[in-house]
């Protein structure tokens, strides 16, 4: 993973300050799939979670 | 230009859909027409409720028209108080932590309702009855399907970064705050946190590399057109999921701070201990207080004093270790009248912001009824050199009245504090410390700590004190 990222001490000091929200916003549209996997994945398993608990409980 | 009715709020300009201003004492929000929709959205949608009914947004009631600025204003808001505003850099590390998660849950149920947070600022978080609530009702917009979370950036710069940095740098890092008032710029924060944090897939994501992105797209065109790109409801979910659990992961321990064991190290006698409880208790009940700044307080065993008796205590310390301790006590406990905050009282949180009055000082969140100054002055007088004058000076600024204690120079942690010092203090003494005091206070009583040569007053200020823009409320 560190391939990719920044070395802190590689950024522009005070670049920021001219639109912090832009690359804020690209960012989340460039691994929004990522995201999207991660939440479809975790209801997923709370729907598998339910469904095997409410089984138990139904044979106890 | 229509004159505001009120003095409007010194901390609230930047929304143009509403602001907060104070009328006759009484503190109102004024909702603007442009805000409308949205106000209507949360109203109807029964988001304002379900938050309200679980104890994570402020409440308010619609009051009357009339006073809004004409032309302007849609409704009229009175909400509710909270005992005492306070700021990220006055918070302990768990106290961050929780309005972090607070925050985190208010977007993922208004996304639920089909609203989302538009500002994530850690201002719109306070504390009341010993737990986070949120007090901005105007935070709130009408959610649109594909468009990213316009607050994400702050949220990374206000609670992420800064609770990172907490946790795996240093945690009095949270000063940051302080001076930065829009959060931690993200490339501090970068160049702040350990390497290894580039390993953890949260924050090589959201500190790292978000700190890249905003320097490679600061002003360019690029981002526009790429922002154009859906970003769906799974997605916005997933990234409030993404940060939640990486808020989670970052922990703090106090370890052995070096206030933390002050009570079991001092040499105070049980004896004496309880018997200083039970004077504090004595005083407290003679002067009928309802609020109370309990200054240098360590984990807070006199604030729970106060507190016992009904007294809404704020309990300052300067070590976030003690600060933490006493939070988690109060959370355990459900304590709701006690509220432990982080402050250096030789550097009390100074105004900040724009015109120096967004942020209001400590000394314009006062005055209080009574402050308790209990095992400090000496910390004041000989290991900062203040004057015994000065100090009186400024306690009398904070409170109507004082129960304070002298401890003499014979006393063990005196003599520990002049160990490695020259003695400059020929007039730290009892009649001395009275003389100074009785400039701003009349004693009203005082009593001897057994076993100890330590002595406790009761002193009543003399002189005005007007109250600041912040002042502590009784609820």
């Amino acid at each position: 993973m560190m391939w990719f990222l920044p070395n802190g001490n590689d950024l522009p000091l005070v670049l920021a300050y001219l639109d912090p929200g832009s690359g804020s916003l690209l960012l989340q549209v460039l691994i929004a799939g990522m995201f999207s996997s991660l939440f479809y994945f975790k209801s997923s398993m709370d729907t598998v979670r339910g469904s095997v608990g409410r089984l138990f409980k139904r044979n106890a | 230009m229509h004159e505001i009715q009120g003095a409007r709020s010194t901390a609230s300009f930047r929304d143009p859909n509403g602001y907060v201003f104070k009328r006759d004492g009484v503190l109102y929000r004024q909702v603007n027409n442009s805000y409308r929709t949205d106000y209507d959205l949360l109203i109807e949608s029964g988001l304002y409720g379900h938050l309200v009914a679980d104890g994570w947004l402020i409440a308010h009631e619609v009051v009357d028209l009339e006073l809004a600025r004409p032309g302007l204003g849609y409704k009229v808001l009175r909400p509710e108080l909270v005992p005492f505003i306070s700021y990220p850099y006055e918070w302990s590390f768990s106290q961050f932590k929780d309005a972090a998660l607070l925050t985190l849950a208010i977007q993922r149920r208004s996304l639920e309702y089909g609203m989302t947070l538009k500002d994530c600022t850690a201002y719109n978080v306070q504390f009341r009855n010993g737990r986070v609530v949120f007090i901005d009702t105007l935070s709130f917009e009408a959610y649109r399907e594909g468009t990213p979370w316009v607050a994400y950036r702050q949220f990374c710069q206000h609670f992420l970064a800064p609770l990172a940095l907490m946790s795996l740098t240093d945690v009095r890092l949270n000063q940051l705050s302080r001076t930065n008032i829009d959060g931690v710029p993200l490339d501090l924060a970068s160049r702040l946190l350990p390497t290894r944090t580039k390993l953890w897939p949260s924050l090589a994501i959201h500190i790292h590399l978000h700190a890249k992105m905003q320097a490679a797209y600061a002003g360019a065109k690029r981002a526009v057109r790429a922002s154009k790109r859906r970003f769906g409801r799974g997605a916005l979910m997933g990234l409030v999921d993404h940060l939640e659990s990486a808020i989670r992961r970052l922990e703090w321990e106090p370890g052995k701070t070096e206030w933390a064991d002050y009570y079991r190290e001092t040499s105070y006698t049980d004896a004496a201990l309880s018997r200083k409880e039970e004077v504090v208790g004595e005083y407290l009940d003679r002067i009928q207080a309802a609020t109370a700044w309990d200054l240098g307080s360590n984990t807070g065993r006199f604030s729970r004093v106060a507190a016992a008796r009904g007294i809404t205590t704020v309990s300052f310390d300067m070590d976030p270790g003690c600060v933490e301790l006493n939070y988690r006590e109060v959370v355990r406990e459900g304590d709701a009248r006690i509220f432990p905050l982080l402050l250096d009282l030789l550097n009390p949180s100074p105004g900040t912001g724009w015109q120096n009055q967004e942020r209001a000082s400590l000394m314009s969140r006062g005055p209080v009824d009574v402050v308790l100054a209990l095992a400090l002055v000496h910390h004041l007088a000989i290991a900062s050199n203040l004057p015994l004058l000065r100090i009186a000076e400024f306690l009398n600024q904070l409170g109507h009245c004082l129960i304070i204690e002298f401890v003499p120079k014979d006393d063990p942690q005196v003599e520990r504090l002049l160990a490695s010092r020259e003695d400059i203090f020929p007039q730290y003494h009892r009649d001395e410390f009275e003389r100074c005091f009785r400039h701003y206070f009349d004693i009203e009583a005082w009593e001897p700590i057994p076993d100890s040569g330590r002595v406790l007053y009761l002193m009543r200020g003399r002189g005005d004190r007007s109250d600041g823009i912040g002042a502590s409320i009784p609820f």
